[in-house]
C-alpha cells in the first residue's frame, strides 16, 4: 500500500462517534415534526401542536387523540363547555388552546383550512359583539380578540392565495367570497353596536374588519379575474356552484320565514329586498350556464350566495346577540338603521336590471310564507311562496 | 391516509439518507474546512436544508448528489468568510482532539493530523477535488453534477489535485 491509498483510507476512516450521530439525528427528527412534508403552508396553531402535544406519536395514536377530542367537543367535558365561553371566562383558554387548535389541525387541505380559519376568525367577531351587548368589552380584551382575529384573517387569506397559485381559482373564489360575506356581515353589525352603543371599542376592531373585508374582497376579485380570463371553470364546476347558491338561498328564505313574525317591518323589507336580490342574481348565473360561460356563471353564482350568507349572518348575529338594532320587533326598536350600510352597497349596485322594490310591500307587512322554496333546474330558478310577498322572477 | 403514508414513507426515506450518508456528507465537510464541530454543524445544516426543500415541494430524485450539492455549497460559503489562514490555526490551536467513545478519530493521532495538514496545504480547489474523488468517491460526472462544471473540467482538475498532493506526500515517504 503506498502513502496516497493509505492516507485515503484514514481520511475515509473518519466519521462521527456514536453519540454524535444520534444527537444529529435527534435534531434532525425534531426539525422534521415541525416542518412536516406534504402540508404546506403550516399555520402556527399546527406548528405548535406537533411540536408540543403530539410530537412523537405514531399516526394512527394521532388520529385516536384527534378523535378523543372530537368526541369530547361533542359529547361533552369541559372542552365542550368551553365552546360557549368568552374572553375572561376560566374555560375560554381551553377554547382558544385546545378546541380550536383541534380543529385547525384536522383541516388538511387549503380548502378546508380557509374555511376553517374563517369560522374561527368569525367566532372572535361573535366573541367581540357579545361582550360588547353585555358592555364588557375592554381595551384589552378587544386587543386580543383584534390579533386573533387577524391571525386567523391572514390564515384564510393564505390558503385562499395557495389555492389560486395551484390554479383552484375557482376554490380560491369560492373560499373568499364565503369568507367576505361573513366579514360584510359583522361590520354591519359592528357598525350598527358602533352607533348604538358607547363602547368605544368597536369602533378600533370595525377599522380592523373593514381592513380584511378589503383584503378578502381583492383576493376574490383577483381570482375571479383568473376565472373569467382563463375559461378555466368547467361545466361541472359552475353547476356545482349554482346548486350551492340554490341552496343557500333556499336556506336562508326557510330562515327568514321562520323568525319572520319577530321581525320589524323595516327588517322584513331589506331580508326581501336581499332575497330577492339574490335570487335575481342566481337566474343571471343560470342563464350564463345555460349560454355556456361556466366562468361567468361561477362568479355570478358567488355573488348570489354572498348576498344570502351575509343577510343570514347579519339576521342571526342580531337575533342571537338579542341586541337593539331593529331588526327584531321585541327589541325596543327605537334605534334608526341607517340603510344597509357601506358593506353591502357595492352589491346592490352591481345588481342585475332589476329594482329592489320588486313586489314587495316596504309597510312592513312583508309576507314570506313558511313553505318558500327555491327550485333550481330547467329553465330557470323559481322562489316560490303562497301568499304574501313572492320573491321571484 | 394515502397522503399521510406518503409523508411517513418521505420521512422515513430521508432518515434513511441520514443513515446511510451522514458520515461521508460529514467528511466532506470536514476536510474542507477542518474543523470538527463547524463539520458537524454544516452536515447538519445540509440535511435540514435539504429537508426544507423536500417540504417546498422540490423533487429531488437523487438525494445523495442533492445532499452533497447542498453541503458544498455551505462549505464554499463557509470558506469565504474565513480569511485564508484561519482554518490552519484552529487545528494547531486545537492540538489533538480529545478522545472519542468509539472512534479512533483522525486529528486524535499525529500520523492523522500530518495526512490533514497536507491536505491543507492544497489550493481550495484540488482539495474538492481530491475530498469529492477519493473521499467520498464521486465519479468526474457525479461532481460535475454537484459543482456545476462540466466534465471535462472535473476529470482536468482531479488529475491535476492527484499530482500536487503526489509531490506533497513524497517527502513523506
Amino acid at each position: 500500500m503506498n502513502k496516497f491509498d493509505e492516507y485515503i483510507s484514514r481520511l475515509k476512516g473518519e466519521g462521527l462517534t456514536r453519540g454524535e450521530r444520534a444527537h444529529i439525528e435527534a435534531g434532525l427528527r425534531l426539525f422534521i415534526e415541525a416542518n412536516p412534508a406534504p402540508v404546506r403552508n403550516i399555520s402556527p396553531f399546527r406548528h405548535i401542536l406537533r411540536q408540543r402535544s403530539f410530537a412523537n406519536l405514531s399516526f394512527i395514536l394521532r388520529a385516536m387523540a384527534i378523535i378523543l377530542i372530537l368526541v369530547l367537543l361533542a359529547g361533552g367535558g369541559a372542552s365542550y363547555a368551553a365552546e360557549q365561553s368568552l374572553p375572561g371566562d376560566v374555560l375560554y383558554p381551553v377554547k382558544i388552546e385546545v378546541n380550536e387548535r383541534v380543529l385547525a389541525a384536522v383541516a388538511l387541505s387549503a380548502d378546508a383550512k380557509a374555511s376553517t380559519e374563517a369560522g374561527l376568525a368569525e367566532r372572535r367577531l361573535k366573541e367581540a359583539e357579545q361582550l360588547a351587548a353585555e358592555a364588557k368589552l375592554n381595551a384589552d380584551v378587544r386587543a386580543n380578540l383584534e390579533s386573533n382575529f387577524e391571525a386567523h384573517s391572514n390564515e384564510v387569506e393564505k390558503n385562499v392565495k395557495e389555492l389560486d397559485d395551484n390554479d383552484k381559482s375557482e376554490a380560491a373564489a369560492e373560499a373568499s367570497s364565503n369568507f367576505e360575506s361573513i366579514l360584510r356581515a359583522h361590520a354591519d353589525i359592528l357598525a350598527q353596536i358602533n352607533s348604538s352603543t358607547t363602547v368605544g371599542e368597536i369602533q378600533a376592531l370595525l377599522l380592523k374588519v373593514r381592513t380584511e373585508t378589503d383584503d378578502t374582497e381583492k383576493v376574490r376579485i383577483h381570482a375571479e379575474g383568473r376565472i373569467s380570463a382563463n375559461g378555466s371553470s368547467t361545466e361541472a364546476e359552475a353547476k356545482g356552484n349554482v346548486e350551492s347558491a340554490t341552496n343557500k338561498i333556499s336556506e336562508v328564505t326557510n330562515y327568514i320565514s321562520k323568525v319572520k313574525a319577530e321581525l320589524s317591518g323595516e327588517a322584513a323589507v331589506r331580508a326581501a329586498a336581499d332575497l330577492k336580490l339574490a335570487s335575481d342574481t342566481l337566474v343571471a348565473a343560470k342563464a350564463k350556464l345555460d349560454a355556456k360561460a361556466y366562468g361567468e356563471a361561477f362568479v355570478l353564482a358567488s355573488k348570489a350566495k354572498r348576498i344570502a350568507v351575509q343577510l343570514e349572518s347579519t339576521f342571526e348575529s342580531e337575533s342571537f346577540l338579542k341586541l337593539d338594532l331593529g331588526i327584531f320587533k321585541n327589541a325596543s326598536s327605537s334605534h334608526e338603521r341607517e340603510g344597509d350600510g357601506a358593506s353591502s352597497s357595492e352589491d346592490h349596485s352591481a345588481s342585475s336590471s332589476k329594482d329592489h322594490e320588486g313586489g314587495d310591500d316596504k309597510s312592513g307587512s312583508v309576507e314570506i310564507d313558511g313553505r318558500t322554496g327555491v327550485q333550481g333546474g330547467g329553465g330557470g330558478i323559481k322562489v316560490e311562496g303562497e301568499g304574501g310577498a313572492k320573491i321571484g322572477i | 391516509m394515502a397522503r399521510e403514508q406518503a409523508k411517513e414513507s418521505m420521512e422515513s426515506l430521508f432518515l434513511e439518507a441520514y443513515k446511510n450518508y451522514a458520515d461521508a456528507i460529514f467528511r466532506h465537510c470536514y476536510y474542507r474546512v477542518f474543523d470538527r464541530e463547524r463539520a458537524k454543524e454544516l452536515m447538519h445544516e445540509a440535511y435540514e436544508r435539504t429537508w426544507g426543500e423536500i417540504v417546498g415541494g422540490e423533487d429531488i430524485k437523487n438525494i445523495r448528489a442533492y445532499l452533497y450539492r447542498v453541503a458544498n455549497n455551505l462549505v464554499i460559503d463557509e470558506i469565504r468568510k474565513r480569511r485564508p489562514t484561519e482554518a490552519l490555526h484552529v487545528l494547531q490551536e486545537k492540538g489533538l482532539e480529545p478522545g472519542h467513545d468509539d472512534r479512533e478519530t483522525l486529528a486524535r493521532n499525529i500520523e492523522g493530523k500530518k495526512i490533514l495538514a497536507l491536505l491543507e496545504q492544497l489550493e481550495p480547489e484540488y482539495r474538492e477535488a481530491i475530498v469529492m474523488r477519493y473521499v467520498d468517491d464521486l465519479g468526474p460526472k457525479e461532481i460535475a453534477e454537484i459543482t456545476g462544471e462540466s466534465e471535462s473540467a472535473i476529470s482536468v482538475r482531479i488529475h491535476r489535485a492527484l499530482g500536487h498532493l503526489r509531490n506533497l506526500i513524497e517527502p513523506h515517504e
